[in-house]
């Protein structure tokens, strides 16, 4: 016997509370005030340091989770200075770094920043540009660093207790440009570059600090320096930085256990290294900012990981529990698609056609409000553009079919009857296409420019067709006549829905899919209706169905999505609307002028499925 | 995996989401170029942040002319400055 496991993957399972839709990723965060890399970071992901680069500066910014403001400004203007600060927003610390001009290689100067000013701490014992602290600002360890030109680090430990600093063990391999976290009786550090005996060396190195001595702890996957790092010895964060020429800069995130590292599946969007970040932040929340991508950015983006239990990063969409707290049983559904008004098309009309996708779509055809066009739009996903291309014979109730650079008229109303001519269009201009000897209008059309089908509509005989690029044969008809009918999907597997069936004004609600050879009849939809609008690009296991009209007068709102065998009635279209011109798929659609009845340049957009909720499952 | 390419400049906060990422592919490259998953859900980002949609070759040519700038900035930098940094190297989009 199967069970719900095996169906979904998981149990059912009992929650004290509801879960966290699970999110383990990198979002934007506010943008940096400056691009340069080299910034100095402390803090949390909701209340974090930064210095500024850009050049040498002193000024400091403050992150509260939205966007970054003035900080107060340090005594010495610093650079160079990425991994120099650790502690908090309100209580951090910074060493060291790169000031030009300058009488010295690097600056032995620590300054303490308590949420509003700084002032001066106690010297470093060395010059350093590259610092690798860590710690709080009362109990802070600096391990190595960027001591001497060309690039030369050293392996120097010292301790910081506020107030001064103190000679500790030196860590084994000196290195600058490295990712550290955690405390100074339990911290980490990884990765680095330094240029002695004389040639660059990335290393990969990890070793742990316990407060008097360092130990070799799990390699990086692999050599990367002037990433960045959050979190603790036992669970610690590493992201971004860079490796040697390939692939150079990533944005790769890690993860530590204190033992070994583990690919996350979340990358920053942006790879970049010389980044600052949340010093004081954890495994599952911190934050990035700047760094060189190259060239510079000034992005930030914070990570996140609300996973609701362990291996669990997305939604489970379909996961069933109880919630022993309200002692309610609960699912997580799926959220519902929606409808949003868009920008006008230039010419307002009805009756013409759509194809292509959500963001390259393209109308063409029908009828505007004083006569057929064979006006062509291209759509961006955001604004409609007039194509300098227009068909040769303007038509109305016309096929469909191809992309926005491919596209495929086929047929239609041409008063005073109906053509049987094709034309296609390659992006900019309409070239004829193959000429049917049945001319056809109110058809559907599906497929591509050079593997259609057409299918219904009005004109004798035979009234399906398949179309090759160049000419048509005839193709098996529909079980059920009819004209100015929805389709989609394509050559082979083809859906038509809707329509009029005549004698007379009856509308349809019949569905038939088609398989390459014979028309097979499926559920109904809800609504029957003709002129109806229809995602053109969408398969014919997963359509969409809007607007339309009830009668020969009237006009629907209704939206409805097919699966394969059964039509769901789904948030309705804003304003009722007939022979709109559409495209695209059951998750992005566009739905272009049409009548209301008068003919109207508005559009609308459909969004499929939403974000998921939490539902609860009651019984009556 | 399909993708998509667009400009489209980063306003900050929630620009993307951690979900939006787990949901389609998405990088950023110079230029404001950003390389999108081409699913639902990619598209509808696009049509979030406005992005303006280009062809690969479209979108190639943005990040090539950005590295291109970047490269003769770090060639005319000072020796020293150059050994805090690395020369930016050209990007192949995917």
């Amino acid at each position: 016997m199967t069970n719900y496991k095996e169906i979904k993957g998981f149990k059912v399972q009992s929650l004290s509370a509801d879960p966290v839709p699970g999110v383990a990723g990198w979002t934007a965060g506010g943008n940096y005030p400056s691009s340069e890399p080299g910034s100095a970071g402390a803090g949390t992901q909701t209340a974090a340091l930064g210095t500024a680069p850009p050049g040498y500066s002193a000024n400091s910014y403050e992150y509260d989770g939205t966007s970054w403001t003035a900080g107060g400004s340090m005594s010495q203007p610093r650079g160079q200075a990425q991994s120099n600060m650790t502690g908090t927003q309100t209580a951090a610390l910074i060493v060291g770094g790169r000031y030009t001009p300058a009488p010295t290689f690097g600056l032995v100067k620590t300054e303490e920043y308590n949420g509003s000013s700084w002032t001066n701490g106690g010297d470093y014992p060395e010059q350093l540009r590259n610092a690798n602290n860590m710690g709080t600002q009362t109990a802070a360890v600096n391990a190595g660093g960027n001591s001497a030109n060309p690039s030369v680090a050293t392996n120097n430990t010292n301790h910081y207790n506020g107030s001064s600093w103190t000679s500790a063990s030196n860590n084994s391999t000196a290195r600058f440009d490295t990712a550290l976290f955690g405390i100074q009786t339990a911290g980490v550090m990884a990765g680095g570059f330094d240029k002695n005996p004389g040639s660059n060396v990335f290393h990969n190195a990890t070793e742990e600090y316990d407060g008097s001595s360092w130990t070799a702890g799990g390699n990086l996957p692999a050599a990367n320096n002037g990433a960045a790092a959050s979190g603790t010895l036992t669970a610690g964060i590493f992201f971004g930085g860079s490796q040697p020429s390939t692939p150079g800069v990533v944005g790769t995130t890690l993860a530590y256990n204190g033992t070994s590292w583990t690919s996350l599946p979340a990358t920053l969007s942006a790879a970049r290294s010389g980044h600052g970040s949340a010093r004081s932040g954890t495994q599952t929340a911190t934050l990035a900012w700047t760094g060189s991508t190259p060239p510079a950015t000034n992005s930030t983006e914070e990570y996140v990981d609300n996973s609701p239990y362990a291996g669990a990063t997305t939604f489970n969409i379909g996961q069933v529990f109880y919630n022993t707290t309200s002692k309610e049983f609960k699912y997580t559904g799926a959220g519902a698609g929606s409808w949003a008004s868009g920008n006008n098309i230039n010419t307002a009309r009805q009756q013409g056609a759509g194809a292509g996708t959500f963001t390259a779509g393209i109308i063409f055809g029908g009828e505007d409000p004083s006569a057929n066009t064979g006006a062509t739009e291209e759509f961006n996903g955001t604004s409609y553009s007039t194509s300098p291309g227009s068909m040769s014979t303007a038509r109305r109730f016309l096929g469909a079919a191809g992309t926005q650079t491919a596209a495929l008229a086929i047929m239609g109303e041409a008063p005073p009857g109906n053509t049987g001519a094709s034309e296609e269009y390659d992006g900019s201009s309409w070239t004829a296409g193959g000429t049917n000897p049945t001319a056809v209008g109110g058809l559907a059309g599906a497929g591509t420019q050079t593997a259609a089908i057409a299918f219904g509509g009005s004109g004798p005989g035979v009234l399906s067709f398949t179309y090759n690029g160049s000419s048509f044969s005839p193709a098996p008809s529909l079980n059920t006549a009819r004209y100015r009918l929805g389709g989609s999907g394509s050559q082979t597997a083809a859906l038509a829905f809707g329509g009029n069936t005549p004698p007379g004004t009856a509308v349809s609600a019949a569905t038939e899919e088609y398989d390459g050879s014979s028309w097979t009849s499926s559920g109904n939809l809800n609504t029957a209706r003709q002129f109806i609008g229809y995602a053109g690009q969408a398969p014919q296991s997963a359509a969409l169905a809007f607007g339309g009209g009830p009668n020969t007068t009237a006009s629907s709102n209704a939206t409805e999505e097919y699966d394969g065998s059964t039509w769901t009635s789904v948030a309705n279209l804003p304003t009722a609307k007939r022979s709109v011109l559409g495209g695209g798929t059951i998750g992005n659609t566009f739905s272009a002028g049409g009548g209301t009845p008068s003919i109207v340049a508005t559009t609308d957009e459909w969004t499929g499925e939403g974000a998921a909720t939490i539902k609860t499952v009651t019984t009556s | 995996m399909a993708y998509k390419y667009c400009v489209a400049t980063n306003w900050g906060k929630d620009f993307f989401t951690a979900r939006e990422r787990m949901e389609f592919d998405l990088s950023q490259h110079p230029g404001n170029v950003w390389v999108v998953g081409d699913n639902l859900y990619g598209n509808a980002w696009i049509k979030k942040v406005s992005g303006d949609v280009k062809t690969k070759s479209e979108a190639q040519a943005i990040v090539d002319a950005e590295i291109t700038a970047a490269q003769t900035a770090w060639d005319n930098l000072p020796a020293d400055e150059q050994e805090n940094s690395t020369r930016p190297e050209n990007i192949t989009l995917k």
